[in-house]
């Protein structure tokens, strides 16, 4: 009887221990169920593996560009660089800067593309620095992704009335511009480090070199470009005056998929959904600066292909926009606009204005004062037609040199009466940073 | 007539062979009966007879003839139950080797006390003991009596508390069911299981039917639902419990109610074989034709040309014509190619049958509709096997397969440049035409030639397999297991060959392009519950269910997509001139677990507690466990020995009242809760490379939202339940409620994560009533009424300072807004500005004013309704005859009337602005129209524009007429009848646009736009139904 007894005993201790067994197979086995599996993304802490550079390094330029083809386009519309022919509600609101922080276009097109362009490029530094320690300091990752940070705070500050950073207190467009400047003085430094290590290295690579040269450049046109814009012309002389002669530093599309196409070509070679009629650009036919259409029928007085997009073939006759044009961000060219605007009206800005105006095939002119500047901002509006200068320097003229070139007045072709609002040149908040961010009073 | 002798030999066959395997043993005689409706002594077919404690029984066949042939002898209780009368029993003496013989008559039940009810109970129990209200559609009944295309229908205006908001009348689309009221921002669709097994109602992944989807053509879409690929003619009955007091077993994913669907099956017991074919023709009409397009021909286009090189008038139909001349246009009445009368046919056949240890419902059916346009076809071909047997006296084992494949042609409608509707709603008459061709003069943006090219194809394949497993090892102990598996597989195409559509529509598109899809969804339930009943004492009885649910729910879609096709009969995607990929991927994944106790007193009051715990893939890093309690009674006064004979004497049959708290959950949607990144594409010189960048935001805190609700009702039935009402008051409060908060986007994320917070109640009352109000031999009326009415108010977002949100997929902005204190997605506008008297100021060129800003925007009010009735009536004449009715009518709620904002504002050729007295005032009173023109002419949006969508449809009506029997029965046949029915036969409403109920943003949550859908179509059709 103690056997069998003892044998129950041992039984039910093992029945017991097979539940528990099973039990814990159960709970373990829950637990992997109730993981799910995700392969189209990433967790946040996952992000700081050594794999993932490459990817995190590229973060930057797929943001700024989406961001840059948007808004170069949008804010062409905002200016007088083009007028609106799309049925699209808020289209034509915008063109008449008739805004309010509720309309999808600023979140959708403008502010949150510009953000995300701003926080991927300093949240690659951030993140490259971790990964490559003491060698961050020289990586030319670093210095690009500080310069398209820089640049993403300079479009902010031109194109945003205000501008909060990291869900913080609304910022003005000049400290956004001394934020910019702060992000391209360190891509400058890292830059410059790295063409230095790339040249102590006892193989130079000649290309590594020269990718570092433009790194530096592209940063040195975007601290030129934000001092400008806060009226320190001694710093943007400084700055401009250190780029070469020839330069130029791109963003780029592709007909690969939808989401890499040039959005001006989407708009107006595709959709044809704005054009020259009612701008001040329509008078300037004959210069190959600003192609357009033929006739007032049909496409008749659409954009062509202007100097920034590599599409451009430099006729009167022109040629349209591709989905894989390339959009010139900063050049050489823009360095001497620079110089010459912090320099005021000089003879050097006059001999300058007059080689731009013979790339327009334009006689030269001899002015002085106001008139050589003002031909030197319509130059300038020749030369950066719709590659997205023009918002910040309509907002630069307004502020520094009581100069309002915005579109004023009845808006052409209203039934209703409408007309362009003279309050605004900038874009508002959308509300989505105004209800999300805990730092905006309401 | 060979094959009707044929069934019938092979009838007799099976019967035979079944009375031979029966068991022939000593101590059994045989029960043989017949059963009536107690009034119009109507037979009554389907009865469930048992022997009480045995297992076995019969099924009454189509006369109400039941036979048993091996009833255990002695003193026996026989029952019988039907769905829709009152459970009869009564003891008889059966004799071993001889027969007995019992006649039922079944009293038609208003309360149906004792109906059985599996959803939201954790297993069969009877509807005296449930707290809450369950609606219970009569399936069977209803598809004896009318015609039905899909489930939808069968639900629209049956189920007070259910609302049905239909998309488009397009075949195969699907609309969007409420219950109860929207209770979310971010989603309230019902959960829905068929046989006990989680069921996909969702959407089967089709292309938007608007448009290429390439360049900004998919602006608004129709979607469709799994749901209505069922074939009604296969379903029993629906169950729908409405919120989360009744749906607290169902955890984290039932707060927004839940619909079981139980099909029909085979009834264990001794019968005949019996066989059914159903075979149907009808037709689809477009019945609402909109109103004319009109022109002004004032001297401005009298004196139009066609530009300044082509001196051509622009306007020639005004040419001749005296100045300020109106004439009108109608391409969609004019254009025969337009619009067709679709066919319909339907042929559905089953096989039903069973013994005392098995049963089996075998069926199939093909149906083909087509639409009101030319593109436009659905199809349907489906298999249903429900087999369930006793393997012994402890156990049962049912087995249900469901297999069916779909194909679905979508029209291109809403709001597409590319649609048909919105091509002739915007002519304009008397200009020169669009197109080259002279037959599309009319047409604006799309003629009937190149728009019924239009392909959008969308193949299924449904495969459902669930199997119950129940074991009673002893009488107090009773398992169930029921496992289920639904697989959905998809094939979308949507091609265009070049030149089908304008490049200025779409680039892409109209270089010929070929999208394909393969939309699947996988999903794996599983449900154990394990019930201890016993009676602690004579007076008390006591239910404990302990209970688990898993379900796996995966989707994934392989999508292709190929631009560019060089010769039409080459369009292979890979051999495009561009070609592009995509894969989606989603899965989500819980656990639940549940207890309840139920402790009943006398078998009249019973209180149940219930608590259920529930775990979830998409729930936070730092979010654990949720759990629901539930806490229900029921009394049924009308057994109170005290009382009954007061309540008898105010002619009150039965009567019970009944109370519940409860709560339930809707769990977040997969992978909200992680802050990702993901990968996406970037163009590096002429190069692509991959680049990292910001996802979802994420919320390690997320966690589901917490419905919870209260609810009172009574049950009354009257005059020997002749006369019922079914009356609940509901109050249901989400709270913790998942909405996308917008982020900041200086928070470098651009989507907007989910968020528990704020509050939404909903309210109201529910009354069905259920009545006799005629009874007589050869005449019977049956009435119902459905009543609800809901009030639904966003009671706040729980985000300091947050004033209001729109509706995502809403393209007009603000126009719905959710506001603290109004409704979910109710509509707004900022009203022009209007002097003392009323009439319009005006600027001085002649524009409506309208104020800026936030503060200036007023209520207009609800989207949806608030008030719904559905009145159904059926007269049955001398046994035979049936006519059916149902009027449908929603109410207190409005509707955004798009189209005639944009034929006003954009087109001007609606009715107002080309009113000659308010272009052209002559007199004192025409200033005043000519005011409100500038307002209608306004590019904002004037209330004139949301427009009271109240209306009255007659939404169903039939005849049927049952064939006399002995003529069938010369046939070998035992009933046949002959249907003629009609849907959407009539509407009164003074909403001005073509149909109230449309909306071309179907499926999207809250987003509610009239622009040129496809009104509910009319359809008529006539059946004829045999079984054998």
């Amino acid at each position: 009887m103690i056997t069998l007894k003892k044998s129950r005993a041992v039984q039910s201790r093992a029945i017991t221990l097979l539940c528990l067994g099973i039990l814990s197979g159960i709970v373990s086995s829950c637990n992997n169920f109730l993981t799910a599996e995700n392969p189209g993304a990433v967790e946040e802490q996952d992000v700081t593996d050594a794999k993932y550079a490459g990817l995190i390094a590229n973060g930057p330029i797929y943001a700024f560009q989406l961001a840059h083809t948007d808004v170069a386009y949008w804010n062409a519309q905002f200016t007088d660089e083009l007028f609106n022919r799309a049925v699209f509600v808020e289209e034509g609101q915008i063109d008449r800067r008739e805004l309010y922080s509720d309309m999808t276009y600023i979140n959708a097109f403008i502010y949150a593309p510009l953000q995300r362009s701003r926080y991927l490029a300093e949240d690659a530094t951030r993140r490259l620095k971790v990964i490559l320690g003491d060698s961050a300091t020289r990586d030319l990752r670093v210095a690009r992704s500080l310069a398209y940070a820089g640049y993403s705070y300079n479009y902010l500050g031109e194109t945003m009335c205000v501008t909060p950073i990291d869900l913080g207190v609304p910022k003005s467009s000049e400290e956004i511009f001394t934020d910019a400047i702060a992000r391209f003085q360190e891509a400058i430094t890292v830059g410059t480090a790295a063409r230095t290590f790339l040249q102590s290295l006892p193989t130079p690579n000649v290309n590594a070199i020269a990718a570092a040269d433009s790194v530096r450049n592209f940063a040195l046109i975007g601290a030129a470009r934000a001092a400008l814009n806060k009226n320190d012309k001694a710093a943007a002389l400084n700055f401009a005056g250190q780029v070469p002669g020839v330069f130029e530093f791109r963003a780029y599309y592709s007909d690969n998929t939808t989401g890499q196409r040039n959005r001006t070509w989407e708009r107006l070679t595709a959709g044809n959904n704005a054009y020259m009629l009612n701008t001040p650009f329509l008078a300037m036919a004959g210069d190959p600066r600003v192609p357009r259409v033929a006739g007032t029928t049909g496409r008749g007085t659409t954009p062509l292909s202007s100097p920034s997009y590599s599409t451009f073939n430099n006729t009167v006759a022109g040629a349209d926009f591709a989905a894989a044009s390339s959009i010139r961000i900063a050049s050489a060219l823009e360095a001497q606009y620079i110089i010459a605007e912090a320099s005021g009206a000089t003879a050097a800005t006059l001999t300058f204005v007059n080689a731009r105006r013979a790339a327009g095939l334009q006689a030269p002119v001899t002015l002085t004062g106001d008139a050589l500047l003002a031909e030197l901002r319509d130059q300038r509006s020749r030369d950066f037609y719709l590659d997205n200068h023009r918002l910040g320097d309509l907002r630069r003229y307004q502020k520094y040199y009581s100069v309002d070139l915005f579109p004023t007045g009845p808006y052409p072709g209203s039934t209703s009466g409408a007309i362009y609002n003279s309050a605004v040149s900038c874009w508002p908040l959308p509300t989505n940073e105004i209800n999300g961010n805990p730092n905006i009073p309401r | 007539m060979p094959l009707f002798r044929s069934l019938t030999r092979m009838r007799y066959r099976i019967l035979v062979l079944l009375c031979l395997t029966s068991s022939a043993a000593h101590g059994q005689g045989t029960v043989r009966g017949h059963i009536t409706e107690a009034a119009s002594k109507r037979p009554i077919a389907e009865a469930q007879v048992t022997i009480t404690g045995s297992q076995v029984g019969a099924v009454t066949n189509a006369n109400g003839d039941f036979v048993i042939t091996n009833a255990p002898s002695g003193s026996r209780e026989i029952a019988a139950r039907r769905l829709g009368f009152t459970r009869i029993a009564r003891t008889v003496s059966i004799a071993a080797g001889s027969e007995t013989r019992v006649d039922f008559e079944m009293l038609a039940s208003a309360t149906q006390l004792g109906q059985i009810v599996v959803t939201g109970t954790g297993g069969e129990v009877e509807k005296r003991t449930l707290g809450n209200s369950v609606s219970t559609v009569n399936v069977a009944e209803l598809t004896e009596k009318t015609s039905f295309a899909n489930v939808s229908e069968v639900l629209q205006s049956k189920t007070p508390g259910l609302t049905f908001l239909p998309g488009s009348g397009a075949p195969g689309t699907a609309g969007e069911i409420r219950i109860r009221g929207a209770s979310s921002l971010s989603g309230y669709a019902p959960v829905v299981f068929i046989d006990g097994i989680r069921f996909n109602a969702g959407d089967l992944g089709q292309f938007a039917p608007t448009g290429g989807g390439t360049v900004g053509l998919a602006q608004s879409a129709q979607v469709t639902s799994a749901l209505n690929n069922l074939n009604p003619d296969d379903i029993e009955s629906i169950e729908v419990i409405k919120g989360p007091a009744a749906a607290t077993l169902y955890g984290a994913d039932a707060a927004n109610g839940v619909i079981q669907i139980i099909t029909k099956r085979g009834t264990r017991g001794q019968q005949q074989l019996q066989w059914t074919v159903r075979a149907e023709q009808g037709t689809n009409q477009y019945s609402l034709l909109p109103e004319d397009n009109y022109t002004t021909c004032d001297a401005v286009k009298q004196a139009a040309t066609i530009s300044t090189t082509d001196t051509r008038p622009l306007w020639p139909g005004c040419a001749g014509l005296p100045v300020n001349s109106v004439i009108r246009g109608n391409p969609m009445a004019d254009d025969p190619r337009a619009i067709r009368d679709g066919g319909l046919s339907k042929l559905s056949m089953s096989l039903r049958g069973g013994g005392d240890r098995y049963s089996f419902f075998l069926a199939g059916d093909r149906d083909t509709e087509q639409g009101v346009f030319f593109n436009s076809d659905n199809s349907r071909t489906s298999i249903r096997s429900n087999f369930g047997f006793n393997p012994n006296s402890k156990s049962d084992v049912a087995i249900n397969l469901n297999w069916q494949t779909s194909r679905l042609r979508l029209p291109i409608q809403d709001e597409s440049a590319n649609g048909l509707l919105l091509s002739a709603r915007r002519g304009l008459p008397g200009r020169v035409s669009f197109f080259t061709n002279p037959a599309d003069s009319g047409w604006r943006t799309i003629a009937p030639s190149s728009a019924n090219r239009y392909q959008n194809y969308l193949d299924n394949e449904r495969l459902t397999l669930g199997a119950t497993f129940s074991y009673t090892p002893f009488t107090w102990f009773r398992n169930r297991l029921t496992v289920g598996f639904d697989n959905t597989v998809g094939q979308a195409q949507l091609l265009f060959l070049p030149g089908d559509i304008d490049v200025s529509q779409d680039p892409d598109a109209s270089t010929g392009a070929n999208l394909r899809s393969t939309p699947t969804r996988k999903l794996l339930s599983l449900d154990y519950a394990g019930t201890f009943a016993f009676h602690p004492t004579a007076s008390l009885s006591s239910s404990t269910i302990l209970g688990s649910q898993v379900v796996s729910d995966r989707s994934e879609a392989l999508r292709a997509t190929g631009i560019g096709i060089g010769a039409a009969d080459i369009t292979l995607v890979n051999l495009l001139q561009r070609s592009t990929g995509a894969e989606s991927f989603s899965e989500n994944n819980s656990v639940g677990y549940y207890v309840q106790e139920q402790i009943g007193y006398k078998d009249r009051l019973f209180l149940t507690a219930a608590v259920r715990a529930d775990d979830h893939s998409a729930f936070g890093t730092n979010f654990d466990l949720i759990v629901y309690p539930k806490f229900s009674l029921s009394y049924v006064l009308s057994d109170e020995p005290g009382i009954s004979g007061a309540l008898e004497a105010a002619h009150i049959s039965s009567f019970k009242l009944r109370s519940v708290y409860g709560q339930a959950g809707r769990a977040p949607s997969a992978y909200s809760a992680p802050q990702t990144y993901t990968v996406d594409r970037v163009t590096l010189g002429t190069g692509t490379n991959s680049a990292l960048r910001t996802s979802a935001y994420g919320n390690p805190n997320l966690k589901p939202e917490r419905g919870e609700e209260f609810e009172l009702g009574t049950d009354l039935g009257m005059f020997s339940e002749r006369l019922g009402f079914d009356f609940t008051y509901y109050n249901k409060t989400t709270k913790d409620m998942l909405q996308a908060v917008s982020i900041a986007p200086s928070s470098g994320f651009i989507s907007s994560p989910l968020v528990n917070l704020g509050e939404v109640n909903n309210s109201g009352i529910e009354l069905s009533v259920f009545g006799v109000p005629l009874q007589f031999r050869n005449a019977q009326l049956d009435s119902r009424v459905s009543l609800s009415t809901n009030r639904n108010e966003l009671v706040s977002f729980g985000v300091v300072g947050k004033l209001y949100d729109t509706p995502s997929g809403q393209a007009y902005g603000s126009v719905q807004q959710h506001r603290p204190g109004y409704p979910l997605g109710g509509y707004w506008v900022i009203p022009p500005q209007r002097a003392a008297d009323g009439s319009a100021l005006l600027t001085p060129a002649g524009a409506a004013i309208f104020n800026t800003g936030d503060t200036a925007r007023r209520y207009i009010g609800p989207s949806t309704p608030t008030r719904e009735v559905g009145f159904s009536n059926t007269l049955t004449l001398f046994r035979s005859l049936r006519l059916y009715a149902l009027l449908d009518y929603k109410g207190g709620y409005y509707q955004f009337n798009l189209q005639e904002r944009n034929r006003c504002q954009s087109s001007d050729n609606c009715a107002r602005t080309n009113n000659a007295a308010a272009r052209f005032p002559q007199t004192a009173a025409d200033s005043v129209l000519f005011k409100e023109l500038a307002v209608y002419r306004n590019a904002s949006t004037p209330p004139e524009f949301i427009q009271k969508a109240d209306f009255i449809k007659l939404r169903e009506v039939s005849l049927s007429l049952d064939i006399p029997r002995r003529l069938i029965a010369r046939v070998g046949g035992q009933s046949a009848r002959l249907t003629l029915s009609g849907r959407n036969l009539g509407v009164w409403t003074d909403y001005e646009g073509v149909d109230p109920e449309v909306n071309s943003y179907g499926g999207r949550n809250f987003a509610r736009v009239d622009a040129y859908s496809i009104p509910m179509i009319r359809r008529y059709t006539a059946s004829i139904n045999l079984t054998y």
